[in-house]
Formats: structure tokens, C-alpha cells, sequence
């Protein structure tokens, strides 16, 4: 019996999440009120469903080609996650491997890891978007995005950001929206700062690296493409190799490609103060001015 | 690499172009690469139906440069991309 379903919302779109026999749910609930908090919870219809099981499904037959099936061990357990690419539904199972190490939270990491890789699914496959490993701001309804590897100033932007709104330090959503406009999200896999589920046009992609000195200085498109590629898709258990059966390189490039037209894309070393913003705002200032 | 030579791009490489530059991805090993201007007029070149003659040929008629400066760079650029494993052969 599955209870207690919740709702959560990224980048406009819904997952609902629900609990075998309330399986995880007390202690998934903690996390379910920082979304809440952070407004990543909906009372909408769904596009996709998750369930979390007592034991994990059995592998799929040979031929079920819209079936995305992974197993792993996790520190104390053991997890299997199965998803339906075409129906957009989900379950993911667990045993204990060890019970003298069992802890609820590990299984708690896994589940949240398990939403952001239907949501990367979702969102790839109806070549809608791409999550991308980055702090996104928003500063007056205008959205940026600095990206770079761990340890590349991600969580430090986010702080210098003040007072502009932080969507979200870690990982944010960059997806065309019904307009054609390519918008910015945050999600709720965040690193120190608070995320917000808000979304805004995206002026630009910063691909970042920590200086004494500020400098921006503008990428073409298709080299915007290739430090994305680089990055590869975050979210966990998958990565753009594991999944090119489902969703080839090829189809991401070109996904790329037709995300970051009309977005610019800038290399940016910056200052460890806030004054990497006097140069960004400058550049739109004058690129405003040119048209 | 000689005249008679009609080179050819490798046929499991994924790459797109946009806006005259080419980006080039190797599934095996996910090398990735961006070529400029030059190199990915090049690289569209190299369908097996034009020799280092023909696309030096071309080349000259669309960049500025002495015909044999241009065709010794292509050469050269080609030794590169098979140096890089992404020609057939």
C-alpha cells in the first residue's frame, strides 16, 4: 500500500513521491519541510510519480528498452532504482547490507538522488533542458549562471551574491520554456546556501575560476557547448556514458546546442569580493546600449 | 600525407557545427574537440570526395594566404587531426 504522497515541483514540472507501506517516510518528511520551505512543494497533477519500496525490483527483460534499471551499494545498503522513460514513473528499492552501519540517512541521500535523476530524464528526453552544475542568481528578474567543477567558487558566488536572490548554489535547471525563452531554475539540491523554486531569463553562463583580478571575456556558442559536455550531467547515478543507450551523445550535443542560442557565454575569473558583479552588469550595460 | 590521399572523418565521431566552428566528440574515450575557424572549414571538407590538393584549392579561394603556405598548413592540419585519431584509416 503506498501512503503518504507528496508533490514536488522543479522547473515547473511535478513528481510525486510515494512510500510502500510508509517505508522512509517519517524520515524523508524532513526533507520534504526544507522543499516546502523553499517552495519546491505543489499541489499539482504530476507529470512523473516515484515510489520507494521495502525491497528492490527484479531486473527487466532483455527487451524493455524504456526501462532505465540501476543497482548500487551505499555505504549500508544496498538500492535499486527502475524507471520507465516513456510513462515517466519510477520506484526504487532497498535492502540493508549492513545492519550494525544502518543509517536512515543514506537511504534518505539516495532517494533525493534517485527525484534528480527522473528530473534529468524528464527534462533530457523530452529535450526540454539540461541540469547544470552551477550557482544560479537572479539579480532583478535577470538570471546568471556561474558554473564550474567542485571547488571552482560555486558556494562562494552564491555568498558575494547579497542581496541578490540565490536560486540555488549547487545545480540549477536551464530549460526552454513554452515561449521559446530559456529560463533558469533552482532546485532543491543545494550545497550551503537555501535553493527557491523561481525561475528567471537566463542573460548568461559564467564559467568560472577563483583570481586576483577580474576578467570576463566572452566564449562562442559552441565552446559554451563544450565546457557543458565537459561537466557531463549531474545528478548521481547517472552519467551522460551511462545512459547513452537511452539518450546518445549526439542527441545532447545537439540538445546543447539549440539551449545556448541566445544565451552568452562568458570565461570568468573573479575577485573574492562582490565586484565581479560591477564588471558583469557593465557588460550588459553596453551590450544593451550597442542594440 | 599525399595528393592522391582523399581523407575522411571518422564515421563513429559525433560533431556539429555552428557558427563556422565544429565541435567534435570521440564516444569511446569522451576526448572532446573545438576546432577554430580554419580547422572546421577543414574537417567539413573531409567527406572522401576531396584530396589535400582540393582542399587546399578551396581554402585558398576563402582565406587570404599564399596557395602553397596554405596547403603546406593543411597538410600539416591534417597530420594533426589523424595524430588525434579522428580520420578513417
Amino acid at each position: 500500500m503506498i501512503k503518504g504522497r507528496q508533490t514536488i515541483e522543479i522547473g515547473e514540472i511535478c513528481c510525486s513521491i510515494g512510500f510502500e507501506d510508509g517505508f522512509f517516510q517519517n524520515e524523508f518528511d524532513a526533507i520534504l519541510s526544507d522543499y516546502r520551505r523553499q517552495g519546491f512543494c505543489s499541489e499539482r497533477r504530476p507529470e512523473m510519480t516515484i515510489t520507494v519500496k521495502k525491497t528492490r525490483p527484479t531486473p527487466p527483460g532483455a527487451s524493455s528498452r524504456n526501462i532505465f534499471y540501476h543497482s548500487l551499494e551505499y555505504d549500508s545498503l544496498y538500492a535499486t532504482l527502475l524507471f520507465d522513460i516513456r510513462e515517466f514513473r519510477g520506484e526504487i528499492g532497498f535492502s540493508i547490507k549492513d545492519f550494525d552501519r544502518y543509517t536512515p540517512v543514506r537511504g534518505i541521500e539516495l532517494i533525493e538522488t534517485f527525484i534528480s535523476t527522473a528530473y534529468i530524464f524528464y527534462f533530457l528526453l523530452n529535450e526540454r533542458g539540461t541540469f547544470i552544475h552551477s550557482c544560479g542568481i537572479s539579480d532583478e528578474g535577470n538570471g546568471y549562471i556561474f558554473a564550474g567543477a567542485g571547488g571552482n567558487g560555486k558556494s562562494t558566488i552564491a555568498k558575494l551574491s547579497h542581496p541578490r536572490t540565490i536560486l540555488c548554489d549547487e545545480m540549477v535547471l536551464l530549460r526552454t520554456n513554452r515561449y521559446g525563452e530559456k529560463i533558469v531554475y533552482g532546485t532543491p539540491f543545494s550545497g550551503e546556501s537555501e535553493s527557491i523554486n523561481s525561475g528567471v531569463p537566463c542573460n548568461g553562463i559564467y564559467f568560472i575560476e577563483k583570481s586576483k583580478v577580474n576578467e570576463i571575456s566572452p566564449l562562442s556558442r559552441m565552446n559554451g557547448v563544450a565546457e557543458l559536455m565537459k561537466e557531463g550531467i549531474t545528478g548521481g547515478f547517472i552519467s551522460i556514458e551511462s545512459i547513452q543507450k537511452i539518450y546518445p551523445y549526439s542527441r545532447f550535443l545537439t540538445l546543447l546546442c539549440e539551449l545556448l542560442k541566445g544565451v552568452p557565454c562568458y570565461q570568468m575569473k573573479f575577485k573574492k569580493d562582490n565586484s565581479f558583479w560591477e564588471v558583469i552588469l557593465g557588460q550588459r550595460k553596453q551590450a544593451c546600449e550597442k542594440k | 600525407m599525399d595528393n592522391e590521399n582523399k581523407p575522411v572523418r571518422r564515421s563513429d565521431l559525433v560533431w556539429r557545427e555552428i557558427d563556422g566552428e565544429v565541435v567534435i566528440i570521440s564516444p569511446d574515450n569522451k576526448a572532446m574537440q573545438v576546432l577554430n575557424n580554419v580547422g572546421s572549414r577543414i574537417w567539413t571538407l573531409l567527406d572522401g570526395e576531396h584530396d589535400v590538393a582540393a582542399i587546399a584549392a578551396i581554402l585558398s579561394k576563402e582565406y587570404e594566404g599564399q596557395a602553397e603556405d596554405i596547403k603546406k598548413d593543411a597538410i600539416e592540419y591534417l597530420s594533426n587531426l589523424k595524430q588525434l585519431n579522428l580520420l578513417e584509416g
